[in-house]
């Protein structure tokens, strides 16, 4: 057994024979002997086109195409701008909006260049990519490295022509108040595991008098740049 | 002027006049060619609208909301379909757009006043024998029942009973296989049929 709607072969046979077919066939066709004509005209439609066309009119494409093209150079040329900032700064150069200079009291002729704390370092692909950053110190003074845990402070730098080792820094008998560039190596490849890592700049003096050694921290950073 | 240049100009006179020739003008800045296509089909245009909305200005609107639509979208046309299928397409959308908005309201005002429905006023054949008078009053009753239609009934009976379009058309219209028209066409004719002897069994 078929279940279902059967579909007729032919539509045109739904017009039956019967009275009510046959008078709704007698009105369609009055119907479409009916004569009928508008009365619209091609001067109101091309009242109408004027019309729309001075309501809506069409945007050449430059109108949108202008701020996009505008939009995309200037994601590029950011790319670009941020792509060629030096990681860090040069020697003498004008301090960043923000950075302060820094000086310390107790070594009135140790004054530090802005440091670039601020700006953030971008990863390092290899050490010698970084240029080397120039401290201003004392005679005497002497960079550390300092902060890993268990690891013992290192020279980094030195302002006296002594010999970088492992130890503790010899203090110079150089008098306090010549200064010369200390010339600090890049840092390692930062890694979250040297957060804590600092450098130490110390001025190691002894009194001439007492014999007592004494030194003085001038500068600490995580990310010491200091020029002079 | 030989054979085969009177045959090679007809040709030619037939293409230019063809409304895909012109078309192709009007698409070109001529307007003169869009005119003419205007003039061509506007009373088929208007005819549709008419016979869809049964209001005379509703289908001025239509018409010339439709010759807008089509000179507006004319770089949209594509030669593949014939220009008065792709007409027709804009029309009957139009109107039956208008036409469902039209038989809200008119539901509306049957109900304010109270089902008196002009229709009732019709009377039957069997008190006139004048086959003149029972064609015109046919007529009016066939158009009542046609208001009185869901709007794709209705355009199935405009398109296929009043325009007399092949179901070939009918389907490039609807977008649908010739099966499909037929179908559609079938159902149509018999919700008139159901619709005008509803009319009639109420008619005193």
């Amino acid at each position: 057994m078929r279940l279902g709607w059967k579909r007729p072969a032919d539509a045109d046979e739904a017009w039956g024979s019967d009275s009510v077919s046959r008078k709704v066939q007698l009105g369609l066709d009055a119907l479409r002997s009916e004569s009928l004509e508008p009365s619209v005209g091609i001067e109101a439609l091309k009242d109408r086109i004027l019309q729309d066309s001075l309501a809506a009119p069409r945007r050449p494409a430059w109108v949108w195409a202008a701020p996009v093209a505008a939009s995309l150079a200037l994601a590029f040329w950011l790319g670009v701008a941020v792509r060629t900032v030096p990681p860090a700064a040069t020697v003498g150069s004008e301090p960043a909006a923000g950075v302060a200079r820094i000086a310390r009291a107790d070594s009135p002729r140790l004054v530090a260049k802005p440091s670039q704390q601020a700006l953030p370092q971008p990863a390092v692909e290899s050490p010698s990519a970084e240029p080397a950053r120039t401290v201003d110190a004392p005679a005497g003074a002497v960079a550390l490295r300092i902060g890993r845990d268990g690891a013992r402070p290192m020279v980094v730098a030195q302002s006296s022509p002594m010999l970088a080792s492992d130890a503790d820094p010899k203090p110079d008998s150089a008098a306090f108040g010549q200064s010369e560039a200390l010339a600090a190596p890049p840092d390692p490849p930062t890694t979250t595991d040297d957060a804590d890592e600092q450098i130490v700049l110390i001025h190691a003096t002894e009194d001439t008098e007492t014999g007592a050694a004494s030194a003085v921290e001038l500068e600490s950073s995580a990310n010491v740049l200091v020029g002079g | 002027m030989n054979a085969a240049g009177v045959v090679g100009e007809a040709l030619q006179g037939v293409s230019v006049d063809s409304d895909e020739a012109l078309v192709r003008l009007a698409r070109q800045g001529d307007f003169g060619a869009f005119e003419r296509l205007f003039e061509r089909h506007r009373v088929m245009v208007f005819r549709i609208a008419y016979r869809m909305t049964g209001r005379r200005d509703d289908a001025e609107d239509i018409t010339q909301d439709a010759f807008l639509k089509a000179y507006q979208n004319l770089h949209r046309y594509r030669d593949e379909a014939r220009f008065t299928t792709w007409l027709v397409r804009i029309v009957t959308n139009l109107a039956t757009d208008r036409a469902r908005m039209a038989h809200r309201r008119h539901s509306l005002e049957q109900q304010e006043a109270g089902g008196a429905l002009d229709w009732m006023t019709v009377g039957t054949t069997r008190e006139d024998p004048s086959e003149n008078i029972e064609r015109e009053q046919m007529a009016k009753l066939v158009r009542s029942a046609l208001a009185e239609l869901p709007a794709h009934h209705r355009l199935m009976i405009v398109l296929r009973d009043l325009e007399e379009r092949d179901y070939q058309e009918i389907a490039d219209v609807l977008g649908t296989t010739v099966g499909g028209a037929k179908l559609r066409v079938l159902r149509a004719r018999r919700a008139l049929r159901d619709k005008v002897n509803q009319m009639l069994e109420k008619t005193p």
